[in-house]
C-alpha cells in the first residue's frame, strides 16, 4: 500500500500536512505528533522583517469553528532560517515555508533567500485576510494573482505554491491566473473573511473588528472550491479547510486534492493529524487500494 | 490519551453559580506545579477552554479546577457527573516561580482566587492571603485558604464584609515590606491597580493573565499578552505556552482593556 505522494518532486510520506499559522514551527505540539510524521509542515507565516502581529483579543469562537485575527506575528525569515529550519531538517521533516509580504518586491526577496535554504517548498500566501497590506488585496484579483506568481517564479529555485483565497466570487479564474503565472501546486483554500460583534458592548470581539473563519464550519465551502479547482488545472492541489478526521481528508482527495491541511481542527484536538493518517491506511486497506492518488478526483458527479 | 475520569462535581456558589470539578489523572497531578493552566474540551463547542488548576494530588493522582458559569463551555462542564469523562489537556504553560523559605502575599479577585489555592503545594513558603470579591456572598474557598495561610483577610467592593474597597486600596492599609512577593490573580484591572501599587513598594509582583486562547499549546499565538521586549518596546508573549504568569514589570499595562 502506498500513501506517499509525490509533489513537484517532494516526497510526502503521507497526504497529511498542517496548515500554516497552525503549527508553529513544529516544536509545540511534540507531546501529540512529531513533524517529520507528516507529510510535511507548512510553517507559520514568514515576513522579511519581524512581525508583532494585531492587539489582542485576536481569537474568536464561532459556531462549529473560529475566527483569528494574529496578523502574521512572526520572528521574520532570516531568524527562522537560522533558529527553526535546522531543528526540523535535523529531524528530516519535509518542510514548507509560508512567505507574505506588503509588496510584489517582499515575495520576491523571501523566495530569493528561502531558495538557498534546505525547505523543500515554499508556500506564497496572497490571501490573508488579517493585514491590512498585500495579503487579501493580491489574492483576490486574477490579474494581480498572475503578476505576483510569474515575479516570484522567476527568482524562486524551489516548487512554489500559492494559496488560494476563498474570498473571490470565481476561484477558478485566480486558479488560472496562478498556473499562468507559472506555479508549481495550488493551496485552497485559505480562511474566509468573517466578524462577531458582542452585543451587550457593541463592539467587534475582535480587536482588528474582522477576522479570518475557519474549522469545519467552512469545509463543504473548501470541498466545492477543490472540486472546482481540479476541474481547470491539472496542478497538484493541497486541500485544506475544516478537516477534523480522516473522512474529512478523504472527501478533500476525492474533490481533487493531492494532499491535505490540518488546520485548526488540531486546537481542539492535537491528535488529529495522525488520526487522519491512520484512518485513511486503514480506509485503504478496507477499499482495497494500493495507492492513495487513485482515491484523488474519483468523486462520481451527477 | 486526553480524557479523564470525573471524580467530583460540587456547586461551590449559587449565585453566580459556581463549581468545584476534581478528575483522576496521575499523569497531570504528579506533572502540575502551581498556576499551571488547563484545557478542557467543552461539549460541542469548538475551542477547549483554558482554566487555572487549582489543586493537584500527586499522592492521590487528582486534579482540582474550579469555574463560574459564564456560557455554554461551563455550562456545560457544570453538569457532569462523577463517573463521566472529561478530555483535559494539562499541565500546560509556567506558573508561578518557586521560591525558598519566603513568605507571600497572594491577593485573588472574584475567579481569580481559584488559581491560587495551587500555592499550597509549596511548602517552603509561608502565606498570607487576600480575598477580594464584589460582596460577601460571593466570597468561597475561605476554609481551604485558612488550611494553608497564616492570615486571611477579605475585602469587598461594597463593604458587606471586611475592608470596604477594591483590592489595591486594601494593600496600602498592610505592610508590604514584610513580604517577598505579591502573586495576584483576578480581573485586569484588578491586577493593575495592584501590580502597580505593589511595584511602587519594591516588592516583586507576579500576575496570571487571562487572554481567549485557540490551541494552549503556543502554536497559533492567539493569547496574545502585551509585554516589553529588552528594548523596552512592545512585543507580544503568548499567555497558555510563555504566562500565564508573569512578572508584572514586564507587562505593558496601558495596551490592556
Amino acid at each position: 500500500m502506498n500513501t506517499s505522494v509525490n509533489i513537484c518532486g517532494v516526497n510526502f510520506k503521507n497526504p497529511v500536512t498542517t496548515a500554516s499559522g497552525t503549527c508553529g514551527f513544529g516544536r509545540d505540539f511534540l507531546n501529540f505528533y512529531k513533524p517529520e510524521q507528516l507529510g510535511a509542515i507548512v510553517v507559520k507565516g514568514l515576513t522579511l522583517a519581524p512581525r508583532l502581529g494585531n492587539p489582542p483579543v485576536r481569537i474568536a469562537e464561532t459556531p462549529a469553528g473560529m475566527l483569528n485575527s494574529i496578523g502574521l506575528q512572526n520572528p521574520g525569515v532570516e531568524k527562522f532560517i537560522a533558529e527553526e529550519l535546522p531543528w526540523l531538517k535535523e529531524r528530516n521533516a519535509t518542510v514548507i515555508a509560508n512567505i507574505a509580504g506588503s509588496c510584489i518586491d517582499d515575495y520576491c526577496e523571501m523566495a530569493r533567500i528561502l531558495s538557498d535554504t534546505s525547505v523543500d517548498m515554499i508556500e506564497m500566501n496572497i490571501s490573508c485576510p488579517n493585514v491590512k497590506e498585500g495579503g487579501v488585496a493580491f489574492g483576490t484579483n486574477p490579474a494581480t494573482v498572475e503578476k505576483i506568481t510569474s515575479s516570484v517564479k522567476k527568482v524562486c529555485t524551489k516548487p512554489l505554491i500559492v494559496k488560494l483565497s476563498p474570498n473571490v466570487t470565481d476561484i477558478t479564474q485566480t486558479a488560472h491566473a496562478a498556473e499562468v503565472g507559472g506555479a508549481d501546486c495550488l493551496s485552497l483554500i485559505n480562511t474566509l473573511l468573517g466578524m462577531r460583534i458582542d452585543i451587550k458592548t457593541k463592539r467587534p470581539v475582535l480587536h482588528n473588528n474582522v477576522g479570518a473563519l475557519s474549522g469545519p464550519a467552512v469545509k463543504p465551502v473548501a470541498v466545492r472550491m477543490v472540486w472546482q479547482v481540479r476541474k481547470v488545472t491539472d496542478l497538484p492541489i493541497i486541500g485544506m479547510g475544516g478537516i477534523a478526521s480522516w473522512e474529512d481528508a478523504v472527501e478533500f482527495l476525492m474533490a481533487g486534492a493531492n494532499a491535505v491541511s490540518i488546520g485548526c481542527a488540531a486546537f481542539s484536538n492535537p491528535s488529529v493529524p495522525l488520526e487522519v493518517i491512520d484512518g485513511i491506511e486503514k480506509y485503504m486497506e478496507a477499499n482495497n487500494i494500493s495507492d492513495i492518488s487513485e482515491i484523488t478526483g474519483s468523486v462520481i458527479p451527477y | 490519551m486526553t480524557t479523564y475520569k470525573v471524580l467530583k462535581n460540587e456547586k461551590i456558589l449559587s449565585s453566580p453559580e459556581t463549581y468545584s470539578i476534581t478528575f483522576l489523572s496521575p499523569e497531570i497531578a504528579s506533572e502540575a506545579t502551581p498556576g499551571q493552566i488547563m484545557e478542557v474540551k467543552c461539549g460541542e463547542n469548538f475551542l477547549r477552554r483554558p482554566f487555572g488548576i487549582c489543586e493537584s494530588d500527586a499522592e492521590k493522582g487528582t486534579v482540582r479546577f474550579c469555574f463560574e458559569i459564564r456560557g455554554t463551555g461551563t455550562e456545560y462542564l457544570s453538569k457532569l457527573c462523577p463517573g463521566d469523562d472529561i478530555d483535559v489537556i494539562a499541565p500546560l504553560g509556567n506558573g508561578f516561580p518557586e521560591f525558598e523559605n519566603k513568605r507571600i502575599l497572594l491577593v485573588g479577585g472574584g475567579i481569580g482566587v481559584f488559581p491560587l489555592l495551587s500555592c499550597k503545594s509549596f511548602k517552603n513558603c509561608t502565606f498570607d492571603m487576600q480575598l477580594a470579591f464584589r460582596s460577601a456572598d460571593r466570597i468561597c474557598l475561605e476554609d481551604e485558604f485558612k488550611k494553608f495561610c497564616d492570615n486571611v483577610y477579605i475585602s469587598t467592593d461594597d463593604g458587606s464584609k471586611g475592608f470596604h474597597g477594591f483590592a489595591a486600596s486594601f494593600l496600602k492599609t498592610i505592610d508590604l515590606s514584610r513580604y517577598d512577593a505579591v502573586f495576584a490573580v483576578g480581573p485586569v484591572i484588578m491586577m493593575k491597580t495592584v501590580a502597580e501599587y505593589v511595584m511602587t513598594q519594591n516588592v516583586p509582583c507576579y500576575v496570571s493573565m487571562e487572554e481567549r486562547m485557540g490551541c494552549g499549546v503556543g502554536a497559533c499565538l492567539g493569547c496574545a499578552c502585551p509585554v516589553k521586549n529588552e528594548k523596552g518596546e512592545l512585543t507580544y508573549k503568548r499567555v497558555c505556552a510563555d504566562g500565564p504568569v508573569f512578572n508584572a514589570e514586564e507587562i505593558i499595562w496601558s495596551e490592556l482593556k
